[in-house]
């Protein structure tokens, strides 16, 4: 070995082992990942709450990782064990607290109503359909059935206004693919239907983008009110990294913002939210009446 | 004591400079009156047209809200909210129908951001006043406010509920802004 290789080489073997310790540094941050519902599709999704799940990185000091779910798979990749934490729907939430004793973490805010959002009933306006009572005989359109304002909560008021969905319609359906909120909306709006469930949230957005105006439509009908968006965290979750993340997205201002792709991205503008509230599992009472007179999950019996 | 000319001539002018001060004053004091009554009634004729055209804007909201349809009459306000975002008599007439709906934390929130903007709405003689609603939102509400935020006092709603309905309290008490 010549002089110069034998000083190389302790060189060389120093900035290995600084390579070693700095790859180390980054793999010493725990990952934990959560699973967001899709509402419409993966791609919506991810445009989302990639921007969210990094702040929540960056607060809580745990490599996040978001992991799309599609409604129908989510209990059973969250009983996998695929993620610690959820976003999903009311509904998804009271499944996996009955079954699973998910834990809450915060309630998303959205729209006029904050935590909570409603359906409602509507009819094109001039169709001749005024009254709640006059959609029997008519074509009617829910939203995804796990829907909690766009299915459930029209399916209980019906039910609870003596119209049975199963027998007093001509035909019901839900419409096919992606964005199946919106396509009731114009369903009804085209006369692909007589009559259709629509959350009032996205009554709201779609007014304000100037999609449709207030006059196109007869609001036959509102269910009360109940939350929507949730975070949960599986019950053997740490309990401090729960509170951490409650914590943060309690925290969460609309100026807050994550990198995205070397780009400064404001969270919760991506995200379409209002921010995040401390509501208590009580809160969540009415989705559960609604769910046992629907005959749906949890307390579904056959 | 013994007057010139000199003297006299200063008598003579000074009564006629009080002369001219009486005229002039004379004349002043008609007219700062009917500039403070064009004023009063620019004012009046300002308040007037407002009035008008906030009922001419929002008379699609007010309808709906007569006919009991709360919902299409927030859809209504939405729609004119994207060319006047922050109006006043918007965020009023949102408190109104949140009231109606039962949603009162909402209502409260609503009426706060409206009276900032705009007193008139707390002020009883005001045309446009809404001081029965908010003191009757106050008067059912604030105690289950206080409760729910001393059973719970770090909830931040329950915080923001309670200072809302403190605010409007304060503000129907006289307090300003």
């Amino acid at each position: 070995m010549t002089l110069s290789s034998r000083r190389i080489l302790p060189l060389l073997l120093i900035a290995f082992s600084f390579f070693i310790l700095s790859s180390c540094k980054d793999q010493s941050r725990k990952v934990v990942k959560i699973g967001y519902m899709n509402c419409n599709n993966e791609q919506e999704t991810k445009h989302r709450f990639v921007p969210l799940t990094r702040y929540l990185s960056d607060k809580v000091g745990v490599e996040f990782v978001m992991v799309p779910v599609d409604t129908h798979d989510f209990e059973k990749r969250f009983n996998q064990g695929e993620f610690a934490f959820t976003h999903t729907n009311s509904l998804i939430y009271i499944v996996l607290k009955e079954r699973k004793n998910l834990t809450l973490v915060a309630s998303e805010k959205r729209g006029n109503f904050g935590s909570r959002s409603g359906g409602a009933i509507i009819a094109r306006k001039g169709s001749g359909i005024e009254k709640l009572e006059q959609i029997k005989g008519k074509k009617f359109a829910f939203g995804p059935m796990l829907a909690p304002t766009g299915y459930l909560a029209e399916y209980d008021l019906m039910l609870r206004s003596g119209i049975d969905p199963e027998k007093d319609f001509a035909s019901y359906t839900i419409p096919s693919g992606s964005f199946k909120h919106e396509k009731l909306i114009y369903g009804v709006m085209f006369g692909e239907y007589d009559v259709s469930a629509a959350t009032l949230m996205d009554l709201e957005v779609m007014t304000k983008e100037g999609k449709i105006t207030a006059d196109d439509f007869t609001i036959l009908a509102q269910t009360p009110l109940i939350p929507y968006c949730t975070f949960g965290a599986a019950a053997n979750a740490d309990p401090a990294l729960v509170e951490k993340v409650r914590k943060a997205l309690l925290e969460l201002k609309p100026t807050d913002t994550a990198d995205v792709d070397g780009e400064k991205v404001k969270v919760m503008k991506a995200a379409w939210i209002d921010g995040y509230e401390a509501l208590v599992d009580k809160d969540y009472d009415p989705v559960r009446e609604m769910a046992k007179r629907v005959n749906m999950p949890p307390y579904q019996k056959f | 004591m013994k007057f010139d000319r000199f003297d006299r001539l200063i008598i003579v002018f000074l009564l006629l400079t009080i002369v001219g001060l009486s005229l002039l004053l004379s004349r002043t004091i008609p007219e700062r009156t009917t500039k403070i009554e064009t004023r009063n009634m620019e004012r009046e004729l300002a308040a007037q047209a407002r009035q008008a055209l906030l009922d001419k804007l929002y008379s699609p909201v007010a309808a709906s809200m007569q006919a009991g349809q709360m919902q299409e009459a927030l859809l209504k306000l939405e729609e004119i909210n994207v060319r006047y975002p922050g109006e006043a008599h918007g965020f009023i007439l949102k408190g109104e129908i949140f009231d109606r709906l039962g949603v009162p934390d909402k209502a409260a929130a609503s009426l706060v951001q409206g009276v900032k903007l705009n007193g008139d709405y707390i002020d009883k003689r005001s045309s446009v006043s809404r001081r029965d609603l908010i003191t009757r939102l106050v008067d059912s509400t604030l105690p289950g406010a206080v409760s729910a935020y001393r059973n719970s006092p770090v909830n931040a709603v329950l915080k923001e509920n309670l200072a809302n309905l403190n605010y409007l309290k304060s503000r129907l008490a006289g307090g300003c802004e």
